[in-house]
This record gives C-alpha cells, sequence and structure tokens, in this order.
C-alpha cells in the first residue's frame, strides 16, 4: 500500500541559505551555489561530510551541473541527482530530499535550486506537434486572457490585480535577497510599459539568477549532530500533480486545487490553519487565482480580501512575504527552495522587518511548465 | 491562384481561403485539436482507434489579451490573443483579424489572411466575429 510523506518518520529543515537573486551577471553558477550551500550548512550548525544526498534543482545549466559545484565543499563520494521540473525544479528538489529523508534512507540531504539565465526551449517544441498561434503565445499572455476572464468574470478591475504588485513589492523592499527590493504606487505598477493585456512590466516577474539551500533531516540527525531542535520545522507534507483535463477551466487553478487538497489532506490541516503562504505569483493575476483554489478566498473573493489587507504582512495569512516572484525574483531552479527559506525564517521568528506575528504554519506552491504543481506544508515544532 | 495554409498539419484551406481545422476524436466521443494519432489524452486510445475530424471552426470567445511587446521582434505587435472555446470542445487560443475586434462572450468563426512566407503567398489562420452568430445566441 502506498503512503505519503505524512505517514513516514518526521523530517525537518535544519539549516537554509541563499545568494540573493539578481539580474543576469559573470557570477559563475558554481559561487551561487556555494554561497547558498555554505550557508544552510553554517545555519544547521553541520558539516558538509554530514550530507549523505543532494538533490540539485535546476532547469537551465545543463547536464551534469551539480559535481562541478559541490566537488569544492570537499568530495565525498556523497551521491549525486539534478532535478528538472521547470519553474518547478526546486521544489522537485525539496520534494525528493524529504522523501529520502522520511523513508528512512538518509539522516541528512541538501536541497539545492541554482540557475543561470540561459535559453532552453521546452522540449514540448520539439514534439513535431504545432500549436496554432506558434511563438505568439508567450507566458505574459497566456496569463493576460486568465486576466481578462477573471475580470469579466467577477468585475474586479486592472487596478484590483495591480493590488497584488504593489503588496509583493513593498514585502520585497524589506528583502535583503531580494532582486527587486524596491516598493511601488498604484499609480507606478499601472504605469506601464504595457506587456500584454493589462499586465505591465511591474506585474511580470523578472528574468535573473541566483541559489537557495535548505538542509533536510531526521530526528536520529538532530539527535547525532547536536543541531538545535528549536531551530527546526517540520515538513508535514508533499504534495506534486501533473494537469489533468479540466474542460475550458484555468488548468493551474485547477492544479492548484487538487494538489493542495492533496497536501492539506496529508498534513492533517485546512486552510483556516495557514498562516503564512508563499506561491507562485509570477504574473500578478496568478495570486488572486491560487489563493482561491487554496481556499484562502471564496470564489471572486481574492481582489476584495486583498484589498482589505487578509493577505498582508500581519493580515489573516501572510501571501508572499518574502515578495514573491514579482519582488523577490524567479531564476527557476532556485526559486522552490527559496520559498521554504522563507517559511522557514518565518516560522522561527527570524524574519526582520517582514515578520508575520505567530506564523507557525506555512505552505510553499509552485507551478511549472507541463504544467505540474508542487505544494508543501511546515509547520514549527511546538516548544 | 490557389492557396496553401502555412500550417498544414493542423488547417487545411480551399481556393478561396476558407480553412477547415482538424481535430482528434476518440472512442469515447472526446475531441481535442490539433489531429494526432499518439493518443487520447482522455483514454490513451491510439493509432486506428483515433479518428480524424473536421472541425467547424466556430466558438465563443473566452477572453482576449492584446499583446503590446513581444519578445520576438520579428512578430509585429501589436495583435490580439482570443482564448476560443470551439463549438466541438477544444479551447484553443486564436489571433483575431483585427487587434481587438471581439470580447468575451462573442461567437467567432475561423478564417484566413493571406502572408507572404519565402516568397509564396499563403494563408495564415485568423479569427472574426461571426456574422451568423445572432442566430445561434
Amino acid at each position: 500500500m502506498s503512503k505519503h510523506l505524512g505517514q513516514l518518520r518526521p523530517v525537518y529543515v535544519a539549516g537554509i541559505g541563499l545568494h540573493r537573486y539578481q539580474k543576469p551577471s559573470d557570477t559563475a553558477y558554481v559561487e551561487l551555489g556555494l554561497t547558498a550551500v555554505r550557508q544552510a550548512l553554517d545555519d544547521a550548525t553541520i558539516k558538509w561530510p554530514d550530507v549523505q544526498g543532494t538533490f540539485t534543482g535546476t532547469a537551465l545549466l545543463g547536464m551534469a551541473a551539480s559535481r562541478p559545484m559541490l566537488r569544492h565543499l570537499g568530495v565525498t563520494g556523497t551521491p549525486m541527482t539534478q532535478v528538472e521540473n521547470a519553474s518547478a525544479s526546486g521544489s522537485s528538489a525539496f520534494r525528493l530530499a524529504c522523501i529520502e529523508v522520511a523513508s528512512g534512507i538518509s539522516d541528512v540531504c541538501l536541497a539545492l535550486g541554482v540557475d543561470k539565465l540561459s535559453r532552453v526551449a521546452p522540449a514540448a517544441t520539439t514534439t513535431g506537434m504545432r500549436e496554432l498561434s506558434g511563438d505568439r503565445v508567450i507566458p505574459a499572455t497566456h496569463f493576460a486572457l486568465l486576466a481578462n476572464e477573471y475580470m469579466s468574470t467577477y468585475g474586479a478591475t486592472a487596478q484590483d490585480i495591480a493590488g497584488v504588485a504593489v503588496k509583493n513589492f513593498a514585502n520585497a523592499s524589506l528583502n535583503p535577497n531580494a532582486q527587486r527590493p524596491m516598493a511601488y504606487t498604484l499609480d507606478e505598477v499601472l504605469a506601464g510599459p504595457a506587456i500584454s493585456g493589462i499586465l505591465t512590466r511591474l506585474q511580470c516577474c523578472p528574468v535573473g539568477e541566483g541559489a537557495a539551500a535548505a538542509i533536510v533531516v531526521s530526528d536520529d540527525a538532530i539527535d547525532r549532530l547536536d543541531i538545535h531542535p528549536a531551530r527546526c520545522v517540520r515538513v508535514l507534507s508533499s504534495a506534486l500533480r501533473s494537469e489533468e483535463l479540466y474542460g475550458a477551466k484555468s488548468f493551474d487553478a485547477e492544479l492548484t486545487r487538487v494538489t493542495t487538497e492533496n497536501a492539506y489532506e496529508q498534513a492533517g490541516i485546512g486552510p483556516a490553519d495557514l498562516d503564512l503562504v508563499e506561491l507562485h505569483d509570477a504574473f500578478t493575476i496568478e495570486e488572486l487565482q491560487y489563493v482561491e483554489a487554496m481556499g484562502l478566498s471564496a470564489e471572486g473573493k481574492a481582489a476584495a480580501d486583498l484589498a482589505e489587507g487578509a493577505f498582508h504582512i500581519g493580515g489573516r495569512v501572510a501571501v508572499n512575504t518574502s515578495g514573491g516572484l514579482l519582488g523577490s525574483g524567479h531564476p527557476i531552479g532556485p526559486t522552490g527552495i527559496g520559498q521554504i527559506a522563507e517559511i522557514t525564517r518565518q516560522i522561527r521568528g527570524e524574519a526582520g522587518a517582514r515578520q508575520h506575528p505567530g506564523a507557525r504554519t506555512g505552505l510553499a506552491h509552485m507551478v511549472g511548465l507541463g504544467a505540474v504543481c508542487a505544494v508543501h506544508v511546515l509547520q514549527g515544532i511546538p516548544t | 491562384m490557389a492557396l496553401t495554409s502555412v500550417e498544414p498539419s493542423l488547417y487545411d484551406v480551399d481556393d478561396a481561403g476558407r480553412p477547415t481545422l482538424w481535430g482528434v476524436r476518440d472512442d469515447t466521443g472526446f475531441v481535442s485539436f490539433p489531429f494526432q494519432q499518439w493518443g487520447s489524452e482522455r483514454t490513451g486510445a491510439h493509432g486506428d482507434d483515433l479518428q480524424r475530424v473536421a472541425l467547424s471552426g466556430k466558438g465563443r470567445v473566452q477572453s482576449v489579451a492584446t499583446v503590446q511587446r513581444h519578445r520576438n521582434d520579428d512578430i509585429a505587435t501589436p495583435f490580439t490573443v482570443a482564448a476560443i472555446v470551439l463549438d466541438d470542445g477544444p479551447m484553443v487560443h486564436g489571433i483575431l483579424a483585427t487587434p481587438d475586434s471581439a470580447s468575451a462572450g462573442d461567437h467567432v468563426v475561423a478564417t484566413t489572411i493571406t502572408v507572404s512566407r519565402e516568397g509564396d503567398q499563403v494563408a495564415e489562420l485568423r479569427f472574426c466575429v461571426d456574422p451568423s452568430a445572432k442566430d445561434r445566441s
């Protein structure tokens, strides 16, 4: 009989590390990755030889990215696997690291995400099966269509949707690791340039590079390696699903709905138990669609809830305290693990100016081209 | 002069430039676009168990978005993309014949425009508001 993560032995995030997300630069991916890994090891108060398995999430670096980077920590023969799942690469690497520890194969695993911008064509473009509108429909247009549908169905305005960017840039301005750490007014967000439909430049996430790392451990490792249990955050659930047939409904939203319900069930919680969420807001409309799909807002009410402050730091459930993909950035491989780092920081009470009061239970959500969706629920351990 | 389709694997055009979109029907009656024989997303039926079907080319606009900036400099802007639920079932992303010429809820029909590709005049698919739609609503 198959099992889920919650039915295996407990697994915890014990250490986190980041290289700031930034515009494309000459920084080698090795430097990006090593910065994040060393920070995570120090944060967990363990040494590199303690790591028994590594999963590196990367969509753009090319074949065999792990060893040219990780060998500089000292060669130990530790297993190395690269994980590619488009934008969900980091989340998928994290999932595999958790499963390896929860299953008992390892006590300590590294989940790392690292990427630098490069042109990698999706495999779907090589199937020989043509798309009706060819390469005219870029991601910004796909989500501009969803925004148009949301507006005509629920009466939301362009200003309502742009409000997501205002909130997330305000959060990013408090995040030293964010790629766009600057607050913008609503007028500035709406001012353009227009990209597609109602989506202006500041309503679309930037391209960039960076790295994020998480050390995942078992109870045995906490005891054996003298890791401080008060700084460990339990991973209650891990759910990963791929797109099904939803008729004319938004597949991103429906896939999120199914995957989140799966994650809630595994964790034994419901949406009312969440204190914070890091979700895939590559485009502003996504945040509104996904909070509804997650059960955090009634259908069509997300814009009103946002305007009332429900998703702000200090609100009912803080969404994207890091700044999200819009403000913090979306370097692809690192993004999902960066979400884990932010939730961990919040639960530990170490988020500084962007601390959400009482943060104990958080949800991390990413969608990837395909489409796939990965959701993890994390919770602080009672002291 | 007879026109040829820019995308013959997706649609044919007759001498007058009228397009026929080709879809695929599986053994449950599920229709998808475009035609392929690798397998039905609903049942996995493949090969001769799939039927090539001509779609009506008519549908209803679910949403629109006008593209102002495109990462490919060879693609001229603005142009309007419409998410269209075809009467036969599948949803497609089509380009409107004229930017901003349709809105959510409008009935549209497939048509073509003549474009030049490598010195040849070929027919490229577009959608326009269906003049017979008031009889269908």
